[in-house]
């Protein structure tokens, strides 16, 4: 979903106002939103059941997967956050696919909203460079470790 | 009689329509107690609102026989406010309204039907672009007492939905009223000096 909501806010954010970009622009959001009710899902069920246990065995291997695991869930809340706030700040409604309203975080603020925006890209462009370097991670438990790891993340 | 809301260079103007001169009071409104806001709804119903900022108008006011009132009220188009600048260069360009060809909009009233004494259905014509039509208002309305320069001031609330389609706003790919929905909501509440 996060794979598809990118796209649309890259292409989207360079097209002048128009209908292409009202479309794309709003189907990112709402992909957004979509992000926020599986996280605000996932988060209670990882804090119930606890996190997988390692299969390396090298402490700093462990540390490292434990590390990444909990940057991802927090910049992916926070680039959710960023977003509805540069949303709000832009005085632009966010909401789920014509079902819903989200309420603003923020009144709006032009100037506000223009660092915002930086900042949600930012953040975003964070998670994704940390999510190639746990692809990698797992590709390199596959292949070189020769252990489980990738396969039971493609088992969610 | 025209009264900016502000000094911006945009004209708001407000003329008034005579009713019968000896049971007539010409009353102004006070730009800065008024609002001129809209909603349009836009992709899976997402609501923009906004206002215009630059209006102005006048009454003709008949206590006796409220029917007999009048009114004309012109927006300045360019001094629309979403809150966001793109937003509004958008809502001000050609395919919308297009504020370089046609700056005002103008509500010009034919009718007041009261109801009740404290509502009243206007009617009259909307002209927005290059289009005229026929529009109804349902309005509350009160007087309060003196709160301004006038010595009375006539307090009212009204709302009515359009067809932006019939005033070709959204013209090309924004004809689709799947982009941009139908139709749009206007609310306005006035507060106008009314002399003795």
């Amino acid at each position: 979903m996060l794979l598809l909501s990118v796209p649309l806010a890259i292409v989207g954010a360079d097209l002048p106002l128009g209908p292409l970009r009202l479309i794309l622009l709003t189907l990112h959001k709402s992909l957004g939103v979509c992000l926020l009710g599986l996280w605000l899902t996932r988060l209670p069920w990882r804090l119930w059941q606890g996190w997988p246990r390692p299969l390396a065995t090298a402490p700093w291997l462990q540390r490292a997967g434990r590390a990444a695991h909990i940057a991802l869930y927090l910049l992916t809340i926070a680039a959710i956050i960023s977003g509805w706030a540069y949303s709000s700040a832009a005085a632009f409604p966010v909401g789920l696919f014509g079902l819903f309203l989200l309420p603003p975080l923020l009144a709006p603020d032009k100037a506000l909203a223009d660092i915002l925006v930086l900042v949600h890209r930012t953040i975003v462009y964070g998670l994704l460079a940390l999510i190639v370097l746990h692809l990698a991670g797992a590709w390199y438990h596959h292949r070189v470790l020769k252990d489980r790891t990738l396969r039971r993340m493609l088992r969610g | 009689m025209i009264r900016p809301r502000s000094s911006a260079a945009v004209l708001v103007v407000l003329a008034l329509s005579a009713g019968p001169a000896a049971a007539t009071t010409n009353c102004v409104i006070d730009p800065a107690a008024s609002s001129v806001r809209f909603t349009a709804w836009q992709l899976f119903g997402l609501p923009v609102l906004g206002e215009f900022t630059a209006f102005g108008g006048n009454l003709s006011l008949d206590e006796a026989r409220p029917e007999r009132s009048s009114a004309e009220i012109v927006v300045d188009t360019t001094s629309v406010d979403t809150q966001n600048p793109d937003t509004d260069d958008f809502i001000r360009s050609e395919s919308m309204l297009d504020s370089t060809r046609y700056p005002t909009a103008v509500l010009k009233t034919s009718a007041f039907d009261p109801s009740s004494a404290a509502d009243m259905l206007v009617r009259g014509e909307l002209a927005l672009k290059s289009k005229r039509r026929p529009v109804a208002i349902p309005f509350s309305y009160r007087l309060s007492a003196n709160s301004g320069p006038g010595d009375r001031r006539v307090i009212a609330d009204g709302s009515f939905e359009f067809s932006r389609l019939n005033f070709d706003v959204g013209t090309g790919l924004w004809t689709s009223t799947f982009l941009f929905h139908e139709p749009i909501r206007v609310t306005v509440h006035l507060e106008v000096d009314c002399p003795r």
